[in-house]
């Protein structure tokens, strides 16, 4: 019998004048992985929360929704709660206590159990999932993918049937993304919990899945098992972005397989290694350089350590630089040195040929640089997008206005919106669109690739392409390696408060054997120097068989 | 300070409650010695150097406070010496000093109460009859550093998009009702989580990582039977004291005052208990 079964539903939210669901059918079998795709507001989040009649939007639903063949409406609170648990996107926004402690006994003290139940299933979780070191901790001292496996185990400790992801790795880095994935399978496998999980980048799932759900206009398709998924994504251009890489560089070869290892294999076997390395057709220009650190110190308080030790870097003009590196190492802070807002306490920055700190007032943010917070909402304090460029336009005495700038990125018809309701990718563009109203010739953008679908991330990517190719200089922080790999001129890893290892990005990735992209892995050994899926793609269809 | 650790939390607040209900209000110069007695020789062996600044504090405190009090008040027999018409007297010096020492053994055991007693104590007392209650701090204590990083998130994100880098109330207005509007639109997705993890159910919980053990109520009963000697005492009028117009002959009395002094000196049973095992202790090496 299925664990939960959907028919025919159909959803419209309050005030809105169209269904966001529309005739979606599934079901799911107990134990099973689900993945649901779909592009940002396709309706996967709507779907999840539907599924757990507690935190279903507010609007009008048909058709039915049966767990373990009863009807949705019928189960209890309790019953509810002990059979569907949920795991959402940002994990500030799901822990509700102080302490992990604490949260972690939140649900067991809702449902009203005694002292000693709750320290024990609490104990029992923290040990199987290995957590005990941030048992006694405060959730504000966590780190983002610490947090959301604390959610994780918070959602899981009332021993659900059904566990529902929506999106839970959007704001992890590559390693608390694995963790996290790493703790699902073990849920899956060991434990048999049904996993429902919607994500954009659905690399580490397509391991462990069993059925995929694609949501596309509020209309699903239902692929029983993830090889005939891969045979439709790879005819339609907009699926063909969540396909992993390691899938998709022996698609070509009429074989389907999930991990690099696998992939790795194939095409050792079936081509002979090259001895050209694939090479950047068009070498850039070799420019001076526009931004100049010198020995850059910087700590946070006086008996902290460096957050940057001894950093050197150097960004030539008209370059798009990444700064790689796994979260909490000190990307952030890099950028924030680097653009003037914070100070270093030693060593010399400067910003086209001059000391940073002589920039008197506030010369240096305009015209000069502009900052892209990890969360571009930060950008955004007025009430509409509209009044927000407005606002800027004033103190830059800008007289053209921001309505060409507008119509080049797509945005107008988000001027009017409050901020809030604009999903990742449309406050993305829209914050480039304020920062560029400052006219500057530096932009350093904080992940910005962050929680973005494969097509928004293209966007994205094409538009920091447009800028450079317009002379403006691009420096950027980010865990997204693919991302970094196609679209960066140059890349640096950094660690231990430095940048190391700077060079072009294609040598950076060529090099490294860990820190890169799983196409350069696999190709490697055969196509030395390929660096992105679709290089790989290219090369496999065009390469000699052995 | 393991040991007060191993007490359970409503311990030391009971303890300092009695300690701190009898030095505010009491003018005997006694007690006032034995109150700011113990709590220097606290707050030294718990903060060691850090504490001479509070320390450093105090005693400013009560200079000052002894300085001053003669030039306001005239009361009292004994004159020390006259600025322009008016006498500075030894009693009111003296009734200055104690008030500075009021205060300044406040401070000193607010220090103390603060570096033993943590949020977590608090919460850990009043969850256990009122979990509801419980949950609303824990949920503002979780709050407030996440208020405080977006408020910084948003005030570099305006410096560096080309607003002005001068304070002004305005901009920190802007900013806070920023901050407040975001955690609005966040509250939503707490509200679900809690309600995804069975929150309205009735009969809430809170669960307790640590039970009540007699050596917890011995320690209560100790410091509230010292307390209600004292209290007793107080009441008799045996520990009245008075400045004006002359000292007070009387306000000495050795069960009361040595009854406050073991108070206000128990701890230090377990910290030289502490030292002592922990010196022996096979775990040491």
């Amino acid at each position: 019998m299925e664990i939960l079964s959907c028919k025919d539903l159909n959803f419209r939210y309050n005030g809105s004048s169209d269904d966001t669901l529309r005739g979606v059918s599934f079901s799911v079998s107990p134990s099973q992985t689900v993945l649901v795709l779909g592009q940002t507001g396709s309706g996967k989040s709507t779907l999840l929360r539907l599924l757990k009649k507690e935190i279903a939007p507010a609007g009008t639903l048909s058709g039915e929704i049966k767990i373990n063949g009863r009807d949705q409406s019928e189960l209890s609170l309790l019953e509810s709660t002990q059979t569907i648990a949920c795991v959402t996107q940002n994990p500030d926004t799901q822990t509700v206590t102080h302490k992990v402690s604490s949260e972690l006994a939140f649900g067991l003290e809702s449902l009203g159990a005694d002292n000693a139940e709750i320290l024990g299933r609490v104990g029992e979780m923290a040990a199987y999932f290995g957590i005990e070191d941030i048992y006694s901790k405060q959730i504000d001292e966590l780190s983002g993918g610490q947090k959301q496996l604390c959610s994780l185990c918070a959602a899981v400790v009332q021993a659900p049937e059904i566990l529902m992801l929506d999106e839970p790795a959007a704001q992890l880095d590559p390693i608390g993304t694995s963790k996290l994935f790493s703790v699902l399978k073990r849920l899956n496998s060991e434990l048999g919990t049904t996993i429902i999980i919607a994500e954009h980048d659905p690399r580490e799932v397509f391991e462990f899945c069993d059925k995929v759900v694609v949501l596309k206009d509020g209309k699903a398709t239902c692929f029983e098992d993830k090889q005939s998924f891969v045979r439709a994504a790879a005819q339609d251009p907009q699926l063909c972005g969540y396909i992993p890489a390691c899938t998709k560089s022996v698609l070509g070869l009429g074989k389907t397989v999930f991990t690099v290892r696998d992939a790795k294999n194939i095409i050792e076997q079936t081509f002979a290694p090259q001895q050209k390395a694939y090479a950047d057709t068009t070498p850039k220009q070799k420019e001076k350089p526009v931004l100049q650190a010198r020995n850059v110190y910087f700590r946070y308080s006086k008996a902290g350590r460096d957050v940057a030790d001894c950093l050197d870097l150097d960004v030539r003009k008209g370059e798009i630089f990444a700064a790689v590196g796994s979260n909490g190492c000190g990307k952030t802070t890099m950028l924030k040195l680097l653009c003037g807002i914070f100070r270093p306490w030693q060593g010399k920055i400067s910003i086209f040929g001059k000391n940073i700190r002589s920039y008197k007032g506030n010369s240096l943010y305009r015209e000069n640089i502009a900052y892209m917070p990890q969360d571009p909402y930060d950008l955004f304090i007025s009430q509409t997008v509209r009044q927000e460029l407005e606002k800027t336009c004033k103190a830059m005495d800008a007289k053209d206005g921001y309505e060409s700038l507008c119509e080049q990125f797509g945005v107008t018809h988000l001027l009017d919106m409050h901020p809030f309701d604009l999903s990742g990718g449309e406050i993305q563009k829209c914050a480039m669109v304020k920062l560029l109203l400052t006219r500057p010739e530096m932009l350093f953008l904080d992940e910005p690739s962050k929680a973005l679908d494969p097509q928004a991330k293209k966007i994205l990517g094409e538009m920091l392409k447009s800028l450079s190719q317009q002379g403006k200089t691009i420096i950027l922080a980010t865990h997204d390696l693919e991302f970094a790999a196609q679209y960066a001129d140059s890349c640096g890893l950094f660690f231990d408060g430095k940048i190391l290892s700077s060079a072009s990005t294609r040598e950076f990735f060529s090099k490294n054997r860990f820190y890169t992209t799983d196409a350069s892995r696999i190709a490697r050994s055969v196509f030395p120097g390929v660096m992105t899926a679709d290089e790989l793609e290219a090369a496999v269809n065009g390469g000699d068989k052995r | 300070m393991c040991y007060f650790r191993t007490f359970d939390p409503i311990v030391p607040m009971t303890y300092f409650l009695c300690v701190m209900s009898i030095c505010v209000f009491t003018a005997n110069p006694y007690l006032q010695a034995c109150a700011l007695l113990g709590g220097v020789v606290l707050l030294l062996c718990i903060k060691k150097a850090k504490a001479l600044k509070l320390l450093a504090l105090s005693l400013a405190v009560i200079a000052v406070m002894g300085a001053t009090n003669p030039l306001f008040v005239h009361r009292g027999l004994t004159d020390l010496f006259y600025i322009g018409k008016d006498p500075y007297t030894l009693e009111a010096l003296l009734y200055g000093l104690s008030l500075g020492c009021s205060i300044a053994s406040l401070l000193i055991w607010f220090s103390v109460f603060n570096a033993i007693v943590t949020q977590d104590d608090i919460l850990a007392v009043f969850g256990k009859r009122l979990p509801k209650t419980a949950l609303v701090i824990s949920m503002i204590l979780g709050f407030i550093p996440k208020l405080r990083r977006k408020y910084t998130e948003l005030l570099h994100a305006q410096y560096a998009s080309g607003a002005s880098r001068r304070k002004s109330l305005h901009r920190s207005a802007v900013l806070f009702i920023a901050c407040l509007a975001y955690e609005a639109e966040r509250v939503m997705d707490i509200s679900m989580s809690m309600k995804a993890r069975g929150y309205g159910l009735k009969d809430r919980t809170h669960a307790q990582r640590r039970r009540f053990r007699k050596s917890d109520a011995a320690a209560i009963a100790f410091s509230l039977a010292l307390c209600i000697v004292c209290f007793v005492f107080i009441g008799k009028g045996r520990l009245d004291y008075w400045y004006y117009p002359r000292l007070s002959p009387n306000g000495f009395d050795p069960f009361g005052v040595g009854s406050y002094l073991l108070l206000c000196i128990s701890p230090l049973f377990f910290i030289v208990k502490e030292k002592t095992l922990w010196r022996y202790c096979p775990a040491k090496t």
